[in-house]
């Protein structure tokens, strides 16, 4: 399994160059965006609310309206999805 | 093999869920547990992957801490189910852009200067005297929409909101930002409602974000392609409300 820390240290940072880290930036945005693309309302929901908006499990239980232990499952099942999205658009972008 | 018995645990203390003792369990089992320790990594990275890619698309600190304090308040007044409903509807305003709206983007939010909240506020002051709200009379959006042809560089959204209290009355021309847009008038129990909207270039969503200036309440938000702006009196409970009746049957006409 490739991790993201594999995945940033990609072979064309050795010779970064401002644009080639500008370019790595932006295929990695479009690699979470397509990512994200692909996961459930629910999935993205609480993707968006931990690691975007830094809400805690309860603030999340509340503004989502499912017990806390809901939303753990979610978000690991999110958190699996999406790692494995991501490393499926990285590896086809590379 | 992975070290399964911790893995909620682990989740909890990588999100700030654990404090005293627990975290400290947790950080001595990370010292020691090499496939704790290696996904611990992995989420770090993930996270940072997450953060630092979509950090210009995060809601503005004032939504979220205004959340927050919505959530406190509720726990406080844990009685009062209303203050539930209000935050349920708060957070789908906020995840309507995020979630559904674009669909690979998630929140892009550009700080709007004051001069554009003004302008809208003043413009909407301003339909308030008398025979300045409407250009064109009518219930009707089928003779709304069709009017600002020509008028303006932007076919407004003009949903029909009559069954959810929010009768259409008409549509009018206004200026803001030194260009005519288009105003879209609702009403809610006798307060007047206006949404202007225009064309934006970089046409990324942003969440709908709420200001209150002078005892009016101002929300916009952003979609793929037009910025929106919505001015009221109306409470801001119900003018949320509103946005979130307004962008649902948008984006529900736009799939049709």
């Amino acid at each position: 399994m490739v991790s993201y820390a594999d995945a940033e240290s990609s072979p064309h940072l050795h010779s970064s160059t401002n644009a080639d880290v500008r370019a790595i930036q932006s295929s990695e945005r479009s690699a979470i965006n397509r990512a994200m693309a692909v996961l459930s309302r629910e999935f993205r929901e609480v993707i968006v609310l931990r690691e975007l908006q830094d809400l805690s499990y309860k603030e999340m239980s509340t503004v989502i309206g499912v017990p806390i232990g809901t939303i753990m499952s979610r978000l690991a099942r999110a958190r699996k999805r999406l790692a494995s999205e991501l490393e499926r658009h990285i590896q086809e972008a590379s | 093999m992975r070290c399964s018995s911790r893995d909620g645990a682990l989740d909890m203390y990588l999100d700030g869920e654990l404090e005293g003792d627990e975290a400290d369990a947790m950080r001595a089992h990370l010292a020691s547990c090499r496939e704790c320790a290696m996904e611990q990594e992995r989420r770090l990275a993930l996270s940072n992957l997450l953060r630092g890619g979509l950090v210009r698309r995060r809601a503005p600190d004032v939504l979220v801490a205004r959340i927050r304090s919505q959530l406190a308040g509720e726990d406080a007044s844990r009685h009062r189910p209303h203050r539930r409903t209000r935050t349920r509807l708060l957070a789908a305003g906020l995840l309507i852009a995020a979630v559904s709206g674009g669909a690979t983007s998630l929140i892009a939010h550009r700080e709007q200067g004051p001069s554009t909240g003004e302008q809208v506020l003043a413009s909407h002051i301003r339909s308030l005297m008398p025979g300045h709200l409407t250009d064109v009379e009518s219930n009707d959006q089928h003779n709304v929409k069709p009017w600002f042809n020509g008028r303006v560089d932007l076919s407004p959204s003009v949903p029909r909101l009559d069954d959810d209290g929010f009768p259409l009355v008409g549509g009018r021309l206004d200026y803001i930002g030194g260009r005519p847009v288009p105003a879209v008038v609702y009403m809610h129990r006798q307060h007047v409602i206006n949404v202007f909207s225009w064309p934006v270039e970089d046409g990324e969503p942003a969440i709908a974000a709420t200001s209150t200036v002078q005892g009016y309440h101002l929300v916009h938000w952003r979609d793929a392609g037009a910025e929106y702006w919505v001015a009221s009196d109306l409470s801001v409970a119900e003018l949320e409300q509103f946005v979130v009746l307004f962008t649902r049957s948008e984006s529900s006409a736009a799939t049709m």
